[in-house]
């Protein structure tokens, strides 16, 4: 089997999730002109358009608002919030909005937002840049939690993640992004 | 954006509001009478207004009759609707 990296993997689910459905898209900062910090998002806005690989402004409550609105209104956004650690700037939009909205609605609102962060600690990023905040968050109800470890998993479970009718926080560790792993060729 | 404007209403049903005079509020331009001013000089007729304020509060009341009328939950159902699909497995008995 073909091996690629983390990156990789997780760029071909969001181009093949794009291209299977006109509703996703891709917003956060840094992601269309510089193609991520970690070169996740590369080739993306060449195939997509800048209308739907979104470089944004730096404020996450803004970003988590703003794409917790665009899902409400019948989208399926991708915001990728730059370091884990940053989410915290956003818990009101994150918990008392986003992951509590279809329970307080008695099921009438739905929030396919796809959150995805990196988490974790690689060489000297700081405290402010390296924390897994996973475990904070599996405390929430209404967000489901996931990491993957694999190349492989890291591709599956994004394209399960963009396709779940729920709130999904995808966090992925940032030491993983240049492994290499078999991952299956072919779309499903 | 910055909106001007005034809360008539204290902070909850009840609020005794003893951070204000009663008077207060009276000071204060009222923007859904304002709006109904407008709409009037706009040439809507007064008959179109009061129909359409009294089809919103039948349906006011309706919603507090609903409310009203209804059962309490099943505690059976706290879980529906944390997800789109059922929450099943949880390790606790629901009374």
């Amino acid at each position: 089997m073909r091996e690629i990296t983390f990156a990789e993997a997780t760029r071909e689910a969001m181009e093949e999730e794009m291209a299977r459905d006109p509703r996703v898209f891709l917003m956060g900062e840094d992601i269309a002109k510089q193609g991520g910090i970690f070169g996740q998002f590369k080739g993306l806005p060449e195939r997509f358009g800048l209308e739907r690989v979104r470089d944004t402004p730096i404020s996450e409550p803004t970003l988590v608002g703003a794409a917790l609105g665009a899902a409400l209104v019948g989208t399926r956004p991708v915001l990728d919030i730059h370091f884990a650690d940053f989410l915290l700037l956003a818990m009101d939009e994150l918990v008392n909005q986003t992951a509590s909205l279809r329970y307080m609605s008695g099921g009438r609102l739905r929030v396919p937002v796809v959150i995805r962060a990196p988490d974790g600690a690689l060489r000297s990023a700081g405290a402010h840049h390296s924390k897994s905040l996973e475990a904070l968050f599996l405390h929430l109800p209404g967000f489901k939690v996931v990491a993957p470890a694999t190349p492989k998993d890291a591709k599956g479970l994004l394209k399960s993640a963009i396709r779940s009718e729920d709130p999904v926080l995808y966090l992925e560790h940032k030491a993983l992004y240049t492994w290499k792993g078999p991952v299956p060729e072919g779309r499903s | 954006m910055e909106a001007r404007t005034y809360r008539f209403k204290g902070h909850y049903v009840g609020d005794p509001e003893l951070y204000r005079s009663r008077d207060e509020a009276k000071g204060f331009p009222d923007p859904l009478a304002l709006y109904r001013e407008r709409l009037l000089a706009l040439g809507v007729p007064e008959a179109t207004l009061k129909s359409l304020e009294e089809s919103e509060e039948k349906l006011l009341d309706q919603a507090v009759e609903l409310a009203e009328t209804s059962p309490w939950p099943d505690p059976a159902q706290a879980l529906e609707d944390l997800f789109a699909e059922p929450v099943r497995d949880y390790p606790w008995e629901v009374a």
